[in-house]
């Protein structure tokens, strides 16, 4: 594999649920490019598309008519889509790890944890037995857990919910992955244990080399972790940027609408300049740009014809009609 | 006796002690300290804030002042009366006057109940409009006050999404003519793009009625947005207490300053995360509570637990070291 070849490469990923009230869009021709060493967020509210996202590309969609897929994942230049069953399955958890948001439901509630990471070991043939139990416990220490022996024979119920995301993390770190997908990985946290938790994920990229796909609705989190984002709405990739030129001039009106809507500490009171409406229903779209109802620079071209994805500069490409940025020559 | 009339609520050593079975059989009861020694006063018109991570006390706080649970010790004074050990019946009428806003408005709406009806039953329980017609015209003044159109009335819970929700929540609250809202966590389970809406209403109201809000979150920079003073917990206790603008500029407890420092943003990756996790309230550490993960603590903070001191004009702190 070529330095420059991305680790992970989505191309038109396309979800679609059918619902009582007819086919929902959940991800509608995702784009997404994630390097090695990168940390690329997804960022969106509910029902944006972020997490099915996370789930096709880990594979644990759910099979059945009800569900239907498109596009093209590709891992280390291999069609994920293409692979044989097994082969997919050594990678889930293999060389492509995920973290979830609520890490106590995550986790088996009646095995100790430290015997949960000796079985994913086990599972990618890398330790067993008494080799296993005492490469959980080294994983424990590494991921900042006090008192690892003692912790390795915890159930998770007897843990906390930032010791059961460092769990989460070391269990995910068991077979040194290529990239690690993390979905709301402090979304049920405090503030202060959230941040340790980004600050270990942070020095596992910078140690490992780990591409990291931070999949968030707080934009908070993203300005303070993220290299590049991807802003989603309604299954939809709307804006891409490098993390700072986002927050310094978004392009998007749905992203400038987002962070103008954070009260910041620095401001003082008074009204907060709010998105109107809300995110509509993904069984009934509206026509043409599915923002546009909510958009302050919407015009009838926004309601007829849904904007294509455009790039305006380096890593940047926006799907808008009357972007608030001018493309660069 | 000064002259001056009493604050519309006084919160007076308030704890909140539970009962835990003990560890082993025949050993010694414990005790959770959920809330200890907690006093603060709220004006009328005023919004004071409460913040603190899970396991602060500061939902138990607002759910002992509005006597949702019973408080194990200390007193609430509602404009000079105490209301905290009235026998239930000469208790309702202060009910009225002290509402909740929750966090999940689909989980404390009646779903049987259709939008008109949830919000009519606090006036039927308090007997105020007597009237159907006046309160269903109440009624459909309320929802277009919330931003909610009239004609949704005969709509239940599930067909109205997060924000929508919470909105008749408030309309809830409005219903009886409340003075003093206790909003825990109105926002925390709203879409970033429908927290704005929520918040831009809950001022809008609060003008409009002159309503008092103890506003319960565990977001600093929404906390700070909404209120006047913010009195910041931890582990039971309050550690600081003071106006919003001066809790961002001259924070005195290493507590506070940590969870300043915690709030993720640009740049923030450079400065050190807070070690350690908090400790159990059924086990809490002997002296200040914030000791374990604190960074400048020394040995008197592992003996005696630190009061709270005023260190200027409305700023108050519990620690040994600072201001």
């Amino acid at each position: 594999m070529n330095a420059a070849a991305p680790l992970l490469e989505v191309e038109d990923l396309r979800v679609q649920f059918h619902t009582p009230r007819g086919p929902a869009r959940a991800v509608d021709g995702v784009d997404l490019v994630l390097r090695a060493g990168e940390v690329v967020a997804l960022l969106g509210e509910s029902g944006c598309g972020k997490s099915v996202t996370s789930l096709a590309l880990m594979g644990l969609l759910p099979e059945g008519p009800h569900l239907r897929r498109g596009g093209r994942i590709r891992f280390r230049g291999e069609d994920l889509e293409a692979m044989p069953p097994a082969r997919r399955r050594a990678l889930r958890g293999g060389a492509m790890a995920m973290i979830f948001q609520e890490p106590m439901s995550a986790l088996n509630p009646v095995m100790p944890v430290g015997a949960q990471i000796a079985e994913a070991l086990a599972c990618h043939g890398l330790a067993r037995g008494r080799a296993a139990r005492t490469r959980a416990v080294q994983l424990l220490r590494e991921v900042g857990l006090s008192e690892p022996e003692r912790r390795a024979a915890s159930y998770p119920h007897e843990l906390s919910g930032g010791q059961c995301q460092r769990v989460m993390i070391a269990m995910a770190l068991a077979c040194d992955p290529e990239l690690l997908i993390a979905d709301e990985p402090t979304t049920a946290l405090d503030v202060t244990i959230q941040k340790q938790i980004m600050a270990l994920i942070r020095e596992l990229r910078q140690r490992r080399g780990t591409a990291v796909l931070l999949i968030t609705h707080d934009l908070g989190v993203v300005a303070e972790n993220a290299d590049r984002v991807a802003v989603m709405y309604t299954g939809r990739v709307v804006e891409e940027a490098p993390a700072a030129t986002l927050f310094d001039a978004p392009g998007h009106p749905y992203t400038r609408g987002l962070l103008e809507s954070m009260p910041a500490m620095e401001s003082e009171g008074g009204a907060l300049p709010a998105i109107p409406g809300q995110v509509p229903d993904l069984a009934a779209l509206p026509p043409g740009c599915s923002f546009a109802p909510r958009c302050p620079r919407a015009s009838a071209r926004c309601t007829a014809e849904a904007p294509p994805r455009q790039e305006i500069g380096p890593g940047r490409a926006l799907r808008c009609w009357h972007p608030l940025v001018e493309a660069m020559a | 006796m000064s002259a001056a009339p009493p604050p519309l609520l006084r919160v007076e050593n308030l704890a909140k002690h539970y009962r835990l079975p003990p560890a082993r059989l025949f050993g010694p009861p414990r005790w959770l300290r959920a809330l200890e020694d907690v006093s603060f006063d709220l004006a009328e018109g005023e919004t004071l804030g409460l913040v603190g991570e899970s396991g602060s006390g500061k939902s138990t706080t607002g759910r002992a002042i509005l006597r949702l649970i019973e408080p194990s010790a200390g007193r609430v004074l509602y404009r000079g009366e105490a209301i905290s050990a009235l026998p239930p019946a000469r208790f309702r009428p202060y009910r009225r006057k002290l509402q909740m806003i929750f966090q999940d408005p689909a989980g404390s709406l009646n779903p049987a109940y259709s939008v008109a009806e949830l919000i009519e039953e606090p006036m039927i329980v308090h007997g105020e409009p007597a009237g159907r017609a006046e309160r269903r015209a109440r009624v459909a003044a309320l929802l277009e006050q919330v931003g909610l159109d009239p004609r949704h009335a005969a709509r239940y819970p599930h067909e109205f999404s997060g924000g929508q929700r919470q909105r008749i929540g408030i309309a809830r609250a409005l219903a009886v003519r409340a003075r003093l809202i206790v909003a825990d966590e109105p926002v925390s389970a709203l879409d970033v793009s429908v927290q704005a809406q929520v918040l831009n209403l809950m001022q809008a109201l609060k003008e409009q009625h002159g309503l008092s809000y103890l506003f319960i979150a565990h977001d600093l920079a929404v906390v700070k947005h909404m209120s006047q003073r913010v009195a910041v917990m931890y582990l039971g206790r309050i550690v600081e207490m003071a106006p919003a603008a001066a809790l961002h500029r001259r924070a005195a407890h290493p507590y506070t300053r940590a969870l300043l420092t915690a709030v993720p943003r640009r740049g923030g990756a450079g400065t050190p995360p807070l070690q350690g996790e908090i400790p159990s309230p059924v086990a809490p550490p002997p002296g200040c509570a914030f000791q374990t993960r604190c960074p400048a603590r020394q040995a008197l903070c592992t003996r005696e637990a630190p009061a709270l001191r005023e260190i200027a004009a409305g700023h108050s702190v519990a620690c040994h070291f600072s201001g």
